[in-house]
């Protein structure tokens, strides 16, 4: 049994202070891969609206889809997104190896 | 009469909901006073009292972006027209996303309403093992919590006897906890709300907050006009007072889920986290690049195929209806005008339309489980790629979508597109999609002049191919009409494309019963008034002026041995002088190059308010001027026989094809022209839809005749 309310973390992990040399841009995660939320970047309200949707730094998350439109799960809510505005998130992601290379990335 | 407020996001079983507690009592009004839509119905508590329930617009939070937010906003502190204040809130929460779910809720305790909660879809949290401890959320919220399963009308009566407490003055719950937020933001709000209160009108700290976090939202605009003393730069500099540097957006969200997360700490438990679920899998194929379009189109010729083949038994019952009462109430009325009027008139007018309701209650039938069961989200994805090569977002998808069973569902549901140009656009584009009027036009035309081929053994057909054709035309001529649009009068960049992908479920009977049941019902109604009215007018003026006397006419049909042909040549000299022919004759110069006689081009004109009339208006014409024996009854074998002055044909397969594509491409419909106008809040765009319309469609019917003529299709 786990909790759904995503585990409190540490300021410092927040990338706003500390950008981390693992963050990648959502877009470049492999289908599947896990990770933490370090930032969004622009003060658009399409970022407003993605804090409205929970994805906040911090916050955990899985891709599920990837191409012209990603779908990334932020608790129980799937939303897409399209690739170039999945820029704009910043995932630690769990594996290193759920990192794909920039080069396959862009191929889709 | 209490009102109590339907409120929550998209996705949790609202209307499900909505429609279990009111049931058929439900209608779509105005707003008094403004000409907002409003959906209410009646909801009748267990002590026998009665109150309005108020479906408001599904929305994520009430940040005041796109029109639907600013509606519920509006409704919550009383600002529509003339409209009454709420009494209370029900709010819908979908059990198996309660913190998403509770943002929205953190901005409806701070309206000061008795609020209860609505927890819905507890049969799916239990399916995933989820465990939510509700008395706990319940008293640190201080609101009531109700679990229920809307669409097994599961604790419903629970729910009604929550309303009727929150509707008690002395029991009403009062929330108490609210977010907090820096005192900088908080004394800001008080600042925002007596800078731009009026006597007549307080502003309320929920529509304070909303002015100073949503830059450039409706609601600042309004704020900024309603009080010419207050300039723009004094509010940009409380903003910068209240949040500093910081993204006033990123502030308050942060302050929401702090409070969310503190209200649920420890309440509900996840078997696993960012687990997959069955909508995942289903996912894999429906979405995947290639599988997911695949399974898109077949699911669109799927529709066509149950539209145009499934209708056909209910279509001939209501035929064999009509024929059957305009023989006995044409036998019981004396010959003359009553009786023309009543049998060519009415009968055939009304009924050529509604025979068409099976085909219609089919294709809503069919918007209704799609929508129902969560798939449309995942086309609107699917699409997104697409329409962001014309300048528009997936988001547009729905209102398209919606345009195929009518424009104006179309164009009301763009209110959730927030960035406003994108929205115009949609709206222009949305009549170009065959609604379910254009349905008769096709279908009459087609049935009766495109020919029976048949291949792989009868699933696809040369007919049903040709109306695909012309849903397909709609798509096609609306791409570089939205895409011109995005580059001329509505520049501006593809907006970002965010889109929730609910889980899929079973669709819900009753929500699609009543869908289908409500789209029937204004089909109905619009047949018996504005489609009456526009045939009766007609008849009218096809049959007067009136010089030979109908009796003397009868005597001679039943003395003379060749009655039936000097009848029918009466009749047509009869048509060709009275009112109407006079006019067709006039405006004949300008229909005959598209191939049509003057009596198409009268009832192209006459169909002005709403497309079906002309299925209506060519009945009465026909009828009136076609020989009255017994195989004429139909309306197709009418129009098969009439003949130009020197005996050809009227009608012909690129005569059939240019009346279609005209009736795909022009703007021949009040409804949806009002509807503009309101949702745009001006003619112009009203003006501006139906001029580029009808020059779209005069030039496609001409090109389609004159290229048909040319390859000898004549």
């Amino acid at each position: 049994m786990r909790l759904l309310l995503p585990t409190k973390v540490p300021d410092t992990m927040h990338a706003a202070t500390t950008p981390s040399h693992s963050a990648a841009p959502l877009s470049h995660c492999a289908v599947g891969s896990q990770g933490t939320v370090m930032e969004i970047a622009g003060t658009t309200p399409f970022s407003a609206r993605l804090r409205e949707f929970g994805l906040l730094p911090g916050v955990r998350v899985r891709l599920l889809r990837s191409g012209a439109s990603l779908v990334v799960q932020i608790g129980q809510t799937r939303l897409a997104i399209r690739r170039c505005d999945a820029e704009a998130i910043r995932i630690c992601s769990d594996s290193t190896y759920g990192l794909a290379t920039a080069g396959t990335a862009l191929v889709a | 009469m209490s009102t109590l407020a339907l409120i929550g996001n998209p996705n949790t079983g609202k209307t499900t909901l909505f429609n279990a507690l009111t049931g058929l009592s439900q209608h779509v009004g105005n707003y008094p006073g403004v000409t907002v839509e409003r959906k209410v119905g009646s909801l009748t508590l267990g002590n026998g009292q009665r109150v309005e329930l108020v479906d408001l617009p599904g929305t994520y939070s009430l940040s005041a972006h796109s029109p639907d937010e600013t509606i519920v906003v509006d409704a919550l502190v009383g600002q529509i027209g003339d409209s009454a204040p709420i009494d209370a809130v029900l709010y819908i929460v979908d059990a198996t996303n309660i913190r998403r779910n509770f943002y929205l809720l953190s901005q409806l305790v701070e309206s000061d309403l008795p609020i209860v909660v609505a927890l819905n879809m507890m049969d799916i949290a239990q399916s995933r093992s989820i465990q939510i401890d509700i008395d706990l959320i319940s008293q640190r919220l201080g609101l009531p919590i109700v679990p229920l399963c809307a669409h097994r009308r599961s604790g419903l009566d629970a729910l009604r006897r929550a309303v009727q407490t929150a509707l008690t003055a002395d029991t009403a719950p009062r929330c108490i906890t609210v977010p907090t937020f820096p005192d900088s933001v908080q004394e800001a709000v008080d600042a925002v709300a007596a800078e731009f209160s009026t006597d007549d009108r307080p502003m309320r700290p929920i529509e304070a907050l909303r002015t100073l976090v949503d830059t450039g939202s409706e609601l600042e605009m309004r704020a900024l006009n309603s009080n010419g003393t207050t300039s723009p730069k004094a509010l940009r500099t409380l903003r910068e007072r209240a949040f500093g540097a910081a993204d006033p957006a990123d502030v308050e969200s942060k302050a929401r889920y702090q409070w969310i997360d503190e209200v649920l700490e420890g309440t509900v438990e996840h078997a696993r986290e960012l687990d997959g679920t069955p909508s995942d899998r289903i996912d894999t194929v429906l979405t995947h690049r290639v599988w997911g379009v695949a399974v898109f189109a077949l699911l669109n010729a799927l529709v066509f195929q149950a539209i145009y083949s499934w209708s056909g038994p209910l279509m001939d019952v209501i035929d064999d209806t009509f024929v059957a009462l305009g023989e006995s109430v044409g036998s019981s009325i004396p010959a003359g005008a009553l009786q023309s009027l009543v049998v060519d008139g009415v009968i055939s007018g009304v009924g050529g339309v509604l025979i068409f309701l099976p085909q219609i209650a089919i294709l809503f039938f069919c918007i209704a489980i799609l929508e129902d069961c969560g798939y449309m989200a995942r086309a609107a994805m699917l699409m997104d790629r697409a329409f962001s090569r014309c300048g528009l977002s997936g988001k547009s998808f729905i209102p398209l979508l919606s345009g195929f069973a009518c424009a104006v569902p179309g164009i009301m549901a763009t209110r959730t597109i927030a960035d406003r140009r994108d929205r115009l656009a949609t709206i222009m584009v949305v009549p170009l999609m065959s609604c379910s009027a254009r349905l008769p036009v096709y279908i009459l035309f087609i049935a009766a002049f495109v020919p029976q081929h048949y291949w792989l053994g009868g699933w696809v057909s040369l007919q049903g191919l040709t109306l695909l054709g012309f849903y397909t035309l709609g798509i096609a001529i609306a791409i570089p009409v939205a895409f011109l649009l995005k580059r001329t009068l509505l520049k501006g960049q593809p907006p970002p494309f965010l889109l929730e992908l609910p889980s899929y479920k079973w669709p819900d009977p009753r929500t699609v019963v009543l869908r289908v049941y409500h789209s029937s019902r204004d089909f109905v109604v619009r047949a018996g008034s504005i489609i009456l009215a526009t045939t009766i007018a007609m008849w009218a003026l096809a049959y007067f002026p009136r010089e030979a006397d109908p009796a003397s006419t009868l005597h001679v049909q039943s003395q003379t041995q060749d009655g039936a042909t000097l009848d029918a040549e009466r009749a047509a000299v009869q048509l060709e002088e009275s009112y109407l022919g006079r006019a067709g004759h006039w405006i004949e110069p300008v229909v005959r190059p598209l191939g049509w006689d003057w009596r198409i081009g009268v009832a192209v004109i006459a169909s002005f308010p709403a497309r079906e009339v002309v299925v209506a208006t060519l009945g009465t014409i026909y009828s009136l001027g076609s020989e009255q024996d017994e195989e004429s009854e139909a309306l197709r074998t009418a129009m098969r026989r009439a003949t130009w002055p020197d005996g050809r044909p009227v009608f012909n397969a690129p005569v059939a094809l240019s009346i279609m594509v005209f009736f795909a491409l022009c703007a021949q419909c009040l409804s949806t022209l009002a509807t503009i106008k309101r949702e745009t809040g001006s003619w112009h765009w009203a003006a501006f839809s139906f001029f580029y319309m009808t020059g779209l469609a005069y030039i496609g019917a001409l090109l389609t005749y004159q290229t048909g003529m040319a390859l000898g299709w004549g």
